[in-house]
């Protein structure tokens, strides 16, 4: 009767692994309420002195057409000599994910050259800024709080077994 | 939760004082595992699930071997099936990431992308559960029958966080009966609030000036050193403070933790540095894996190789990125070296062996605190003047002299002086009013940097 009780225990705990595993790994691609994961990363960041960017906006900065996405965000700096910014996307695709990456890539490379010589400062944020790709979500941040924008984006991607 | 919160030092730990104190004698170990489950749940509630299924899998493994054992088997398949489960956990959850960026440049293979937080303590409470099976497997204890008990001995809050790791033969008479007293709980206390002195008054300040130098545009060899020394000092005082404060903890509920660290920079050589420094993780990497493939009754190359592989998973413990493989291989080539070619000769001078060690373990910490290899390279060469900087400058002057006295002082509480004091007049008197007016200022002091200062980081936290 133990060894009975304790082979069942054994075998029930060896398939909740497997599926807390299996979860992980499936989850790691699962999708997230995109105003939620909005909401909680402008939390995690001082939006003041920014302001939300429409659709021409999101042209002119990165080249992409806000229609062809399934979702996005963007925030501005109303300065024209700050650079703060921040991108939320949900894609389509992963392809379509990547395309972002690149486009963001290419408008801190952009604003770099903008700031090049004298905005030390603006640089600096520029050269710490945080790209983040997580299956078919892409964060873009230029701020003093990257690191709790990263944090908070990537807290909302902790497979739901865990939630 | 940290200790070194208002939260747990005002609410949470006399709550959890009143309760176990209330509470029949039968119920206090229910008590404590359930303040334990609520300390890790608090504020990151989403490895909770991990804690109870690492509880539950190795209750059940303990059982089983102690069951194979009864029928005349060894047990050992289910000691390797316990171990790995156990390892295939801190494998996932804290090397994945770094395995698997390896690999995909290795192999040009695309992995599943895995984003997860490190659960807090996991380190920890991997290395006790496997402390446990291998005990019951060795006969040196006992399964343990009671599932609370068991789960109090993997979960327990005061060391659940940074350790110390505590072995389970150590504690398993404990778990069933321990001595409370005043005496005992006031030792605790004195215990706690110098831990707690030790991490909030000197660890978060040092801390502040290691982030202000390396913060600097540009570092002199002069700035280099006074970065290193902060941070030197501020791992140690982070890490024993908090351990001084698990250890108090225990007491205050009747355990008896041994001690983690022993003055580990007074030490003359490298060997006796890694006696006094994290003394529960190397005890465990000798009696766990150490001795079992060999020790040192095996010819010169295997010792070697026995070495430098316990010191390379000891670097790796720390955290899953080649700086820190670096770091362990630094140690496994000093220890060896002092072994074979030095036979710790420093350890017979007395000022100059300290010196020395200091050196290479105030090296060491440039190793651990650097994003990479290469920067660790970078700072080193700045240091030693290697790398044309200057050798001081304005930045390294301001922060020697405004720190001056932190330096001072952390230099003299890394010495046995001050706490023999104490414990004299500890011993000396039974009343003892200017001990306690010592003790209630130090309490005080930093409560109020608690309440003044966010500044509160842990940095034994992410291991």
């Amino acid at each position: 009767m133990k060894d009975v009780m304790l082979k069942t225990a054994k075998v029930f705990l060896l398939v909740l692994l497997a599926v807390m595993f299996w979860v992980i790994l499936r989850g790691s691609r699962r999708q997230v309420d995109f105003s939620l994961l909005q909401e909680d990363v402008r939390q995690a960041m001082d939006l003041s002195g920014l302001k939300q960017g429409d659709a021409q906006l999101l042209r002119r900065f990165y080249g992409l057409n806000g229609e062809e996405l399934e979702d996005w965000v963007l925030w501005t700096a109303e300065d024209n000599m700050a650079v703060e910014e921040l991108l939320l996307a949900e894609c389509k695709s992963e392809e379509q994910a990547e395309q972002v990456r690149q486009a963001a890539e290419a408008r801190v490379e952009t604003q770099k050259k903008n700031f090049e010589g004298y905005g030390l400062e603006q640089v600096q944020l520029l050269d710490d800024s945080v790209i983040q790709t997580e299956g078919c979500y892409v964060l873009f941040a230029v701020s003093a709080q990257v690191r709790q924008a990263k944090a908070a984006f990537e807290k909302a991607f902790v497979p739901v077994i865990f939630d | 939760m940290v200790f070194s919160s208002i939260v747990f030092i005002f609410t949470f730990l006399p709550l959890v004082i009143l309760a176990y104190y209330l509470a029949p004698v039968k119920l206090r170990n229910f008590v404590l595992l359930l303040a334990s489950l609520i300390f890790y749940a608090w504020g990151e509630p989403v490895y909770l699930f991990l804690m109870v299924y690492s509880i539950l899998f190795n209750y059940v493994m303990g059982l089983d071997i102690g069951r194979q054992q009864e029928k005349g088997r060894t047990g050992k398949n289910s000691l390797i099936l316990g171990v790995s489960v156990n390892l295939l956990l801190l494998g996932f959850f804290k090397y994945y990431g770094f395995l698997a960026e390896n690999l995909e440049q290795l192999l040009s293979v695309k992995l599943p992308a895995v984003s997860l937080g490190l659960p807090i303590g996991l380190s920890f409470y991997t290395f006790q559960s496997v402390s446990y099976l291998a005990d019951v497997y060795r006969k040196k204890t006992r399964g343990q029958r009671n599932l609370i008990s068991f789960g109090l001995y993997i979960s327990m809050f005061p060391q659940l966080v940074a350790g110390p790791i505590v072995q389970y033969a150590d504690i398993d008479a404990q778990l069933k009966k321990r001595a409370a007293s005043w005496e005992r709980f006031g030792e605790g206390t004195r215990y706690f609030i110098g831990g707690l002195a030790k991490k909030v008054l000197l660890a978060n300040n040092l801390g502040a000036v290691f982030e202000a130098v390396t913060g600097l545009g540009s570092l002199s060899v002069l700035s280099a050193w006074v970065g290193a020394l902060a941070y030197t000092f501020q791992i140690y005082f982070d890490f024993s403070g908090y351990s001084d404060m698990a250890v108090g903890l225990g007491k205050m509920f009747g355990f008896e933790f041994k001690e983690n660290f022993r003055y580990p920079y007074c030490a003359r050589s490298i060997t006796q540095f890694w006696r006094r420094w994290h003394i529960s993780l190397g005890s465990w990497f000798r009696e766990y894996v150490y001795i079992p493939l060999g020790g040192n009754r095996v010819s010169v190359l295997r010792h070697m190789g026995n070495l430098l592989a316990v010191w390379t998973l000891t670097g790796l413990w720390h955290g899953a990125s080649w700086n820190f493989v670096l770091w362990g291989l630094y140690y496994g080539v000093l220890l060896i070296l002092e072994k074979y070619l030095l036979h710790r000769i420093t350890e017979k001078i007395p000022v100059l062996g300290t010196v020395y060690t200091m050196l290479l373990v105030v090296a060491g910490w440039v190793l651990f605190f650097s994003p990479s290899p290469g920067a660790a390279m970078d700072y080193l060469r700045i240091m030693f003047g290697l790398s044309g900087e200057m050798t001081a400058d304005h930045g390294g002057m301001y922060y020697l002299l405004a720190s001056l006295i932190l330096f001072v002082l952390s230099w003299i509480c890394s010495t046995p002086l001050p706490f023999r004091i104490c414990d004299r007049q500890w011993r000396k008197a039974r009343v003892k009013p200017g001990l306690l007016l010592f003790y209630l200022g130090l309490f005080l002091a930093s409560t109020a940097y608690l309440i003044h200062d966010t500044y509160n980081p842990f940095l034994y936290f992410r291991f």
